[in-house]
């Protein structure tokens, strides 16, 4: 049995969230410097901004109220029983 | 347009034809992109048909959002990042010279550049169900430059192409004979 705190996941996400952050700025980068804005690029950006805005969003209004300091088990029966597979 | 800053437009110089590769090309990660999308909905659509109250009051019912967030988010980042790919290939003809931009990844691109008199032949390729449909194809330059041969993806219309620019290279050959 492991556990971990709920707050290494939190945090372990905030850490993707830099990583999707920055390359999408250069994505963005990239666009704005040489492809030129035409409607083709204006629509795709804008549904892609929207999901990732509202997926961001969600995450907020499921998690909120969420106690990060509890912990979770992983594995829970690992190396506790002798019969992990009912033989 | 910004890119324009990229090939150092001479003074002279009239633009042509800015391509891009065919719009259609782009159409099946479009759609896989929106299948991706669909999948969690789906998933969890049939987990709670099969057990109604599912992740409720479930301890690992946050690490559930969590991991479906970073599902979607990674899903726009590389679908946008394989759009740029798409979107930033670009062919630019002028009345001097032919200029194929190409964007590989987000850290690398490649500008290939032709002078119009070194043009020897041009071979367009259409081949296939769909490119003979929307009429897109591979346009093939063989050059007598540093690069020998330039050959662009999947641009529209490339045997109409072909022709302007084996015009093109005759009226500039000609030029540079005369001057």
């Amino acid at each position: 049995m492991m556990s971990i705190p709920l707050f290494v996941f939190l945090f372990l996400y905030f850490a993707f969230l830099f990583v999707f952050v920055f390359f999408s700025t250069v994505n963005l980068l990239h666009m704005f410097q040489t492809g030129g804005i035409t409607l083709l690029s204006f629509i795709v950006t804008f549904i892609v901004a929207t999901i990732a805005i509202y997926t961001l969003f969600l995450t907020w209004y499921f998690l909120q109220g969420t106690e990060w300091q509890q912990v979770i088990e992983i594995l829970p029966n690992w190396g506790t029983s002798n019969n992990q597979f009912g033989i | 347009m910004d890119f324009i800053r990229l090939i150092h437009k001479k003074s002279f110089e009239r633009i042509l034809h800015i391509t891009r590769r065919h719009y259609i090309t782009f159409v099946p990660i479009a759609f896989l992109f929106i299948l991706l999308i669909l999948v969690p909905v789906i998933v969890y659509w049939f987990i709670n048909q099969l057990y109604p109250g599912f992740l409720i009051n479930d301890p690992y019912y946050q690490l559930v959002v969590l991991f479906v967030s970073l599902y979607y988010l990674s899903l726009c980042l590389f679908f946008y990042s394989y759009f740029i790919d798409f979107y930033l290939d670009i062919l630019i003809v002028t009345n001097d010279r032919l200029v194929d931009i190409e964007q590989r990844g987000l850290f690398a691109r490649t500008i290939s550049e032709v002078e119009l008199f070194q043009i020897q032949d041009i071979t367009s390729e259409v081949e296939g169900f769909f490119p003979s449909l929307f009429g897109y194809g591979d346009l093939i330059i063989q050059t007598a430059s540093a690069i020998p041969k330039v050959i662009v993806h999947d641009i529209p219309n490339p045997h109409a192409l072909r022709q302007e620019l084996l015009d093109l290279a005759a009226a500039d050959k000609k030029f540079h004979r005369d001057n």
